[in-house]
């Protein structure tokens, strides 16, 4: 239990940057959730505290003792690699009782502890078992017992759940936070799922080129995306882009079929700073059909449905809007959508995202 | 077994290469039929046309396998290859399994590791007669002519660089994720070596092992060249009996099978890896 | 790049050298110093006893390089190469390619047919006496119940030949081994899909098992021929070198230098001047080698 700080840590091999400036210090207990795509460095970074990696600038700061240059033994932190990396040779136990055993704890003790770990994970019945020998899933376990086992200051997790199938994995996902929560140890998760981030982290960090693009709570990243690329990487399907003309008055166009109204402070906002062509952003899940089609030409977007996706409980649209443009709207009905169909859409004020078209930072 | 190419043959030609198979099995058996049958024969059968198969056609006798066993010389010699041969194997093993492992393992500041690598074995592919005269003369100055130690040395040399590049090959295969994992479990290097990558690899240093083991057993050269009497080998002991006793079909047959006996009823266990092991890692499987 | 730990305390970081000194050591001691004490005595008079009695400059060579005997051991070390070399891999890689496409009983065959490989060469080669010799040895009584008289001890020709056969009888499961392990590597998928565009199994064996498998013979072709030319003990005992010295074989001839007449200058720079001329066959080896190692 333990915070741990990262300030301008970096990574480079040779003129290659992985990682560059992270900042972050986490509360204690605090789940933390490093996503983006692969080779953003969110591996680099969780190595570089697991004692894997050197670190080329920067420090780490684990209790508040500097790790940078310590092995990993004397940082005292536990992880669960991606393909689980069981000790072929030894069995669940053998597994499960290795750092206890380098450690040299008495004998009764780590048969004790071990056996009161895979009480907790449910592979008591397993102990005697070697890792070939298991399933996906009892594997995943053993991985987690052999992480808590030592009650290590830290927990790291590379992608854990990225090996075993899609039902398991949901349910996997729940247990382990409901470990973290009762153990209260400070966490690292990496994964490139964002959906999988949203519902584990208690913060999140975005990476992508081995830059932090934000660190938040998974509704601090939703509703209020730094950038671009954050607002692009959270939420499924992507949020929509359109190239866009501001008026003073708020008025939003892009081509013909597309206008919308900026809530009512936000005018002023964007004729301070001089903004006129910006890129809007629109959820594909905020947009709603408008039933009433005498509504007027504000803050509506109009088009022809291309594609439908039935999900299920909702249908995902892909709508041609004009000029080679499209738009992927998620609405809530189940069936009944047609390609060909002529759609008027419409979001309301406070949903639309105005990025700077220079920059890609958030404006409003 | 089961595939097409197998399935649509002629069954004429399937007739053929099973029949080439089988004579390729009478081709490699006929020599070690021959020393046995020779091996217990006695003197006057050797010579006489047809006795082929024992009890029927001659009467078997243990005769000449207890001359052999009885020639003290022979019992020292058969001594000197087991000690030589596994003495070596220890050695070799001990210092260069952990060689193997830090080229597997670690880049070097200069050098790279692959280039260590193709270094050690060039020492391996080296004829031996070029290192004779330094090594007879080396031998010679520090007494160790006609000596176990001196054999050891000599053989520990020309393999070593063999162990360190097959097991180094070998190494690589153990999963770098599981030396990690050992690693944040809090193992040191040495224990990551010792507790987790040497265990993994035993299959493979098991016939590494049995590889420097053949060598020594089997080496006639410098066996020959730097022993007479106490240190002599198998090799050594035979060569020596060709010129003393000359064609002798019975004490042939039974020096023959006694020293080839070890490493080939060894070979039957460790058939996997070999062909890796034998081409430095060149094949894989 | 496989290097694990990068973070290594200051105790730690020494630990690849640790691993690696002795053997690197060991090494330099014991062939790079003899391979320069070699050169030393190849243009010297080495007496037992006495040491290096005087410099010679290039005598030893230039008395070796105009000796018609030192030519011939090369040659006929090289013959022996030459003709066993071919038929092991021909007959290594056939064989292997059989059991590979199904003939029954694989687990049989490889073990069996790879036992001479470890056989002592010079127990081969002094059981080979018992074979060949024309009193009741056994190629002679079946040559000759076929009415075929061969002198197989008592010519030069004789004996290369003989020891040409059981060398072919010990080597061949080697490139059999390599062979095996090369074509049972390679799925069965696409020997099944070469066999429904093939017209017949020859041109999958042509066209598919020999390039897949090339690679991997090129290492096991240069590894024979540099134990080839390594021959020592399987000649030496079948022969003794002779009649004469008409079989002696380059390493058979050194070693007679060296060790029963204890020529040392001499025997150092026939081990020289044979380093430089296998060194050619070697620089193929590495360039292979390179390529298989990673």
């Amino acid at each position: 239990m333990a915070i741990v700080e990262l300030s301008h840590v970096a990574k480079r091999y040779g003129d290659v940057v992985a990682v560059r400036d992270f900042n972050l210090t986490t509360r204690d207990g605090e789940f933390v959730v490093l996503v983006g795509p692969s080779g953003c460095g969110k591996t680099t970074t969780m190595r570089m505290i697991a004692g894997l990696e050197t670190v080329t600038e920067g420090e780490i700061r684990i209790g508040g003792k500097n790790v940078v240059g310590m092995i990993p033994r004397e940082r005292d932190v536990a992880m669960v690699f991606q393909n689980y990396a069981l000790f072929p040779h030894l069995n669940v136990f053998g597994n499960l009782s290795f750092g206890l055993r380098l450690r040299k704890f008495p004998k009764e003790r780590v048969a004790e502890t071990v056996r009161s770990a895979a009480r907790t994970l449910e592979i008591e019945h397993l102990l005697e078992r070697k890792p070939k020998e298991l399933s996906g899933g009892e594997r995943q376990r053993v991985a987690l017992g052999r992480a808590i086992v030592r009650e290590p200051k830290v927990f790291l997790m590379d992608e854990p759940l990225s090996n075993i199938d899609a039902k398991l994995r949901v349910d996997m996902r729940a247990e382990i936070i409901k470990l973290q929560r009762r153990l209260g140890v400070t966490t690292f998760y990496v994964t490139h799922d964002q959906v999988e981030a949203l519902s584990m982290g208690d913060r999140i960090v975005v990476m992508s080129h081995g830059l932090v693009q934000q660190v938040g709570t998974p509704k601090e990243l939703y509703n209020s995306p730094i950038n671009r690329y954050v607002a692009g990487f959270i939420g499924s399907p992507s949020m929509n882009f359109l190239r866009a003309h501001i008026n003073a008055d708020g008025t939003v166009f892009s081509g013909d079929n597309v206008c919308l109204v900026l809530p009512e402070k936000h005018p002023a906002l964007v004729t301070r700073n001089g903004i006129q062509e910006a890129w809007v952003g629109v959820r594909p899940e905020h947009l709603v059909i408008e039933r009433n089609p005498d509504r007027g030409t504000r803050n509506v977007i109009r088009g022809t449905v291309e594609v439908v996706e039935p999900q299920g409980a909702t249908t995902i649209l892909q709508i041609n809007i004009g000029q080679e443009k499209k738009i992927i709207a998620q609405i809530n009905e189940q069936w009944g959508r047609e390609p060909g169909e002529k759609l008027t859409l419409t979001v309301s004020s406070e949903l639309i995202h105005v990025f700077d078209s220079k920059t890609d930072q958030t404006c409003i | 077994m089961d595939n097409l190419l197998w399935r649509s043959s002629k069954w004429a030609s399937k007739l053929v290469a099973m029949l080439i198979a089988c004579l390729a099995l009478c081709w490699v058996a006929i020599p070690f039929l021959w020393a046995i049958g020779n091996s217990i024969k006695s003197r006057s059968a050797i010579f006489e046309r047809g006795a082929i198969i024992p009890f029927l056609q001659f009467t078997p006798t243990l005769d000449a396998w207890k001359e052999v066993l009885n020639d003290p010389q022979a019992i020292n010699c058969l001594f000197s290859s087991a000690l030589v041969g596994v003495g070596t194997t220890a050695f070799v093993l001990l210092i260069g399994t952990p060689a193997a492992y830090s080229l597997a393992r670690f880049e070097f500041r200069r050098v790279k590791s692959k280039d260590i690598t193709l270094w050690f074995l060039s020492q391996r592919v080296m004829p031996p007669v070029v290192v004779l005269s330094p090594f007879y003369i080396l031998l010679a100055e520090f007494g160790l002519i006609d000596t176990w130690i001196g054999l050891i040395l000599l053989y520990s040399t020309f393999n070593l660089a063999f162990c360190v590049v097959i097991m180094r090959d070998i190494f690589r295969d153990v999963s770098k994720d599981v030396e990690e994992a050992a690693r944040m479990e809090g193992a040191s290097l040495w224990q990551v070596f010792w507790m987790i990558a040497l265990p993994l690899s035993l299959d493979g240093l098991i016939v590494t092992a049995f590889i420097v083991f053949a060598f020594c057993w089997n080496e006639a050269l410098f066996a020959s060249a730097v022993t007479s009497q106490h240190a002599a080998t198998m090799p050594a002991f035979i060569l020596a009996s060709r010129s003393t006793r000359g064609v002798d079909f019975n004490f042939a047959a039974v020096n023959t099978l006694l020293a080839i006996a070890p490493p080939v009823l060894m070979s039957f266990f460790v058939q996997r890896y070999l062909a890796r092991g034998l081409s430095f890692g060149a094949v894989k499987g | 790049m496989e290097t694990i730990a990068s973070v290594q305390s200051k105790a730690e970081r020494g630990f690849k050298y640790a691993l690696l000194a002795p053997s690197v050591i060991w090494i330099i001691a014991l062939t790079f110093f003899p391979i320069l004490a070699a050169v030393r005595y190849s243009f010297a008079n080495y007496v037992l006893g006495e040491g290096i009695t005087a410099y010679v400059g290039f005598s030893n060579y230039a008395r070796l390089l105009t000796d018609s005997g030192f030519w011939y051991a090369i040659f006929i070390t090289v013959i022996f190469v030459g003709i066993t070399v071919p038929i092991e891999v021909c007959i290594g890689f056939v064989l292997a390619w059989i059991i590979t496409i199904g003939v029954p009983g694989k687990k049989l065959f490889r073990p069996i047919l790879t036992a001479p490989l470890f056989t002592m060469e010079v127990a081969i080669g002094y059981l080979g006496v018992t074979l060949f010799t024309d009193q009741g040895g056994l190629f002679s009584t079946i040559l000759g119940a076929l009415g075929i008289h061969i002198e197989w001890l008592s010519t030069a020709s004789g004996g290369l030949a003989a020891a040409m056969i059981l060398d072919i009888w010990i080597w061949t499961p080697f490139v059999f081994l390599m062979s095996l392990a090369t074509l049972s590597a390679i799925p069965n998928d696409i020997f099944d899909a070469a066999m429904l565009e093939a017209s017949s199994h020859w041109q999958v064996f042509f066209h598919v098992a020999i390039p897949l498998a090339w690679p991997v013979l090129t290492v096991a072709i240069l590894s024979r021929v540099l134990e080839g030319l390594k021959s020592f003990g399987l000649p030496y005992a079948l022969t003794s070198g002779g009649p004469g010295t008409s079989t002696q074989l380059f390493s058979v001839m050194a070693d007679l230098t060296t060790i029963q007449f204890t020529d040392f200058g001499r025997g150092s720079a026939m081990g020289i001047l044979y380093l430089i001329m296998v060194s050619i066959v070697i620089t193929f080896f590495f360039k292979q080698m390179r390529k298989r190692i990673d």
